[in-house]
């Protein structure tokens, strides 16, 4: 068998192409997301019409509406599979760091495509200016990346328990505040709000991402047969 | 080689069993026997790995879990929403394996059906692609849990050419109360 990097990326590219190939025909996750994010920058937008917003109370919003979506759908990658007995298949076939490694890429794809869609209706529709394009959408990029790896690790770690569903957004908490701390101070200070080293939380929300994703899938293997 | 010693499982604070040994060989058929609840499946899933024992140990040779075991059961659901073919590839490439999956279909009986979403098969269909999945690596170890429950006839026929095939090439353990398969097992292990 070789186990080569060749090996590995076909195995991820196998579980990312099946994730997308059950999304795509069922469009449960995606359609969520996309309502959820309409749905909140809607709500945020009459509530903030008559008014103007500062740049740390809307940066807050936006945030909380990237989490909100992101809570909802991308723990589902992997709670699903328990719930609709598939989990198994995966057990049985393949390696965990691969199966982790799909999953957390669609996750981040998913995030992304959510976080491009709140970005664009919240500058149309919110009455904030953005006077750096640059660190938002790079506060916005680092943010979805950071939010879609701490929602799979919490997902994969909550899957094996019976109260998976409730663990999950229980883990996803502590992890998230952080996160979201770091994307609230880098989106205020591309809004205009000044703040001791705001254009550099992307770098800090990089590092988180690449943190969580590299410990994913080491935690993963250990509790894949438990 | 399969070897377990004083093999243990339990729920909470209830045996299911416990003191189970035995050794396999290639070439040898376990048929696992016992009323509802004695722990057949049980015994199965600690066979497979994808239950631990609760005491004693389980040996196998087995380098790669992937390739070489392979585990088939009644409980083992498949994705709603991908076809027979696109489940033979994407285990086939899991298991980095090159396979031969129009073959492997023909021998499944599942031809016509091969484009077909498991969600719109039907049961006895759904076991004709878990038999496919489990015999796609030839594997060593095979690991079978009922096998003849909601087959046909022609899906029986199935069963009886695998377990000949696998008894020619590895360890087979079969949990059934179904005397039509009792008669192909070269042991018997009782759960009571």
């Amino acid at each position: 068998m070789n186990s080569s990097w060749s090996s590995w990326k076909s195995e991820i590219v196998a579980v990312l192409k099946k994730e997308w190939q059950s999304e795509s025909r069922s469009m449960s996750g995606i359609m969520t997301t996309a309502l959820i994010c309409f749905v909140s920058v809607i709500i945020v937008n009459s509530i903030t019409w008559t008014t103007t917003i500062n740049a740390m109370i809307g940066a807050g919003l936006y945030w909380m509406i990237l989490v909100f979506a992101a809570s909802v759908s991308l723990p589902r990658t992997f709670l699903q599979e328990e719930e609709n007995r598939t989990a198994d298949f995966w057990r049985l076939v393949a390696r965990p760091e691969a199966v982790y490694w799909g999953k957390a890429l669609f996750n981040i794809v998913q995030m992304l495509v959510a976080t491009l869609i709140v970005s664009i209706l919240f500058v149309i529709m919110v009455k904030v200016e953005v006077r750096n394009y640059l660190i938002f959408a790079l506060t916005g990029l680092s943010g979805a990346i950071s939010i879609a790896s701490t929602a799979t690790i919490a997902g994969a770690i909550a899957s094996t328990a019976s109260n998976r569903y409730v663990l999950s957004a229980a883990m996803s908490v502590p992890l998230l505040v952080f996160v979201v701390n770091l994307g609230i101070t880098g989106t205020a200070w591309s809004f205009g709000e000044i703040l001791t080293s705001g254009e550099k939380t992307p770098i800090a929300m990089f590092a988180y991402s690449i943190a969580t994703c590299l410990i994913g899938p080491v935690v993963y293997s250990k509790i894949w047969k438990s | 080689m399969v070897e377990a010693k004083d093999l243990g499982k339990k729920y909470g604070e209830r045996w299911i069993f416990r003191n189970l040994s035995f050794a396999l060989e290639p070439g040898d058929c376990l048929i696992v026997t016992g009323h509802n609840g004695a722990g057949k499946s049980t015994l199965l899933k600690l066979l497979s790995g994808l239950e631990r024992p609760s005491a004693g140990t389980l040996t196998t040779t087995i380098s790669d879990y992937r390739t070489e075991l392979s585990y088939c059961a009644l409980e083992q659901a498949t994705f709603a929403t991908l076809t027979v073919t696109e489940h033979l590839e994407l285990a086939a490439k899991l298991r980095g394996m090159v396979s031969d999956i129009p073959t492997l279909i023909q021998e499944c009986g599942l031809f016509e059906h091969k484009d077909v979403q498991s969600q719109f098969l039907s049961s006895g269909l759904k076991s004709r692609l878990r038999i496919a999945l489990a015999i796609q690596t030839d594997p060593k170890i095979l690991l079978w849990d009922e096998p003849g429950v909601a087959l046909d006839g022609a899906g029986k026929a199935l069963i009886e050419r695998v377990i000949k095939q696998q008894k020619q090439r590895g360890i087979l353990v079969i949990a059934t109360n179904d005397p039509d398969e009792r008669r192909f097992g070269t042991h018997e292990l009782e759960l009571v």
